[in-house]
């Protein structure tokens, strides 16, 4: 399992074009599983991560995990799993 | 000849206030029994603080705080003409007004000169701290004028203003803003938590504004004075303005201006077409604030809504708009560590623009 230390890309993950940006450059290097860590991600906006969070879950039958969200980024990464039909296993 | 009571207004006036068509107002004139004086004629006038009172801010509306943009009238009257705003009529402002401010000296700007009357009051010397004479300076500064040396001298410091009027020209430059407000509210005693959500919300705003308004736009944050837990923050830009960008979309292009503003509040509802899924982000900022039970204000080319919990419900109201020029304002004030799940809110923030739009 490949872990993804989402801070690479800042504190504040917003914008569908960042998001956009950021899932191709995922999905060019990455092996797959991968799991996505929070640590150090203050906020996400749902405009990110529904470009994220469903195109990896794609490619890993439909579920992604994520890790050390806070709370705000919890409730963002839960209402796009409602919206997009994906599965999120959060961890600790 | 005596001067109008700038209170007074035409049944013409009242009707723009309101948004509505005439037979509406009659309708709404019998409803809240508004009273009118005759004038000249067989003119009526009306109170606009009666209007605002009953139908904008009826008796039992929650007020979390109250938003003063000098002395709660909007910028339009401070202008002697289309280029002269008089910034010495100003007593109080926030960040709303800020916001609205700037952008209508922009948009004045942008069509030719302009003049800013000031002197030397604690008001416009808070101007000047927040960054508005740097920024217009920038911007337009051979366009603009105003008398530099009352500005001389020692700037007062702005204990509440955490974030200046700060610019974000290019889209994703709000993210390392946002980022760096969230650092300045946890040195400021707030949680992480409104940080995120700010943080949140200024990424969906900004977004828009770069994407559909296709400009830069502005932020600013302040904490309330007198309510030490509570937050404003504001973003505004003269870009497109949301109905104008929404009707872009065939899907949406027949619906009358008001009505496409409230619709773009809906999930799913975007200027792109439905096979892109996009058109969240004000759904979002929506559901954040009927979470955190804040007030929340946008205004769009003329448009203007509020947010508000009349009897503990919420409902979003016409609101005058602060300023009535081209682009988007939106102001939120939020509480500090009184965060509810947004997601739990969707559904609600739905039907509150549905019974928005229903009273249209």
């Amino acid at each position: 399992m490949t872990i993804i230390e989402l801070s690479k890309y800042g504190e504040v993950l917003t914008g569908r074009e960042f998001g956009k940006t950021v899932t191709q450059t995922l999905l060019e290097r990455v092996e797959f599983p991968v799991a996505l860590d929070f640590n150090g991600v203050v906020s996400m906006g749902s405009s990110f991560g529904e470009e994220l969070l469903p195109a990896i879950a794609a490619k890993q039958g439909g579920a992604v995990r994520v890790r050390r969200v806070n709370i705000v980024v919890r409730n963002c990464i839960a209402g796009i799993e409602k919206e997009k039909g994906i599965t999120v296993q959060f961890e600790a | 000849m005596e001067a109008r009571n700038p209170d007074l207004i035409t049944i013409t006036e009242a009707c723009t206030l309101l948004s509505v068509s005439r037979p509406t107002f009659n309708k709404r004139r019998d409803t809240y029994q508004f009273n009118a004086t005759k004038g000249k004629g067989r003119r009526l006038w009306f109170s606009r603080s009666e209007i605002l009172a009953k139908v904008i801010s009826p008796a039992g509306v929650l007020q979390l705080v109250d938003l003063l943009i000098t002395e709660e009238n909007p910028i339009h009257l401070l202008k002697l003409g289309d280029n002269i705003f008089d910034l010495r009529k100003i007593r109080a402002i926030d960040p709303y007004g800020v916001i609205s401010l700037l952008c209508a000296i922009l948009y004045a700007a942008s069509k030719g000169v302009v003049y800013l009357l000031i002197n030397g009051s604690l008001i416009v010397k808070r101007l000047q701290a927040i960054g508005l004479f740097n920024e217009i300076e920038r911007l337009h500064g051979g366009t603009v004028f105003w008398d530099k040396q009352m500005l001389q001298g020692p700037v007062p410091m702005v204990p509440e203003t955490i974030l200046p009027l700060t610019y974000v020209g290019y889209r994703g430059a709000e993210r390392p803003v946002a980022a760096h407000l969230n650092r300045l509210l946890i040195q400021q005693g707030f949680s992480e938590e409104i940080g995120g959500y700010i943080a949140w919300i200024i990424g969906e705003l900004a977004d828009n504004a770069h994407t559909h308004g296709k400009g830069p736009c502005y932020l600013m944050a302040e904490r309330v004075s007198w309510k030490h837990d509570y937050l404003a923050i504001a973003v505004g830009d003269v870009g497109m303005g949301i109905h104008n960008s929404l009707k872009g979309n065939p899907k949406y292009s027949a619906l009358a201006d008001r009505r496409a503003f409230l619709t773009a509040f809906k999930p799913g509802v975007s200027s792109w077409g439905d096979e892109h899924n996009r058109g969240r982000g004000l759904t979002d900022v929506l559901a954040i604030a009927l979470a955190n039970k804040s007030l929340l204000r946008v205004d769009s080319c003329g448009f203007g809504i509020g947010l508000t919990f009349p009897e503990d419900k919420p409902a979003l109201y016409a609101m005058e708009p602060g300023a009535n020029v081209p682009g988007t304002r939106s102001c939120l004030v939020l509480v500090d560590r009184r965060f509810k799940n947004p997601n739990q809110h969707k559904e609600e923030a739905i039907a509150v623009v549905n019974d928005a739009l229903g009273r249209l």
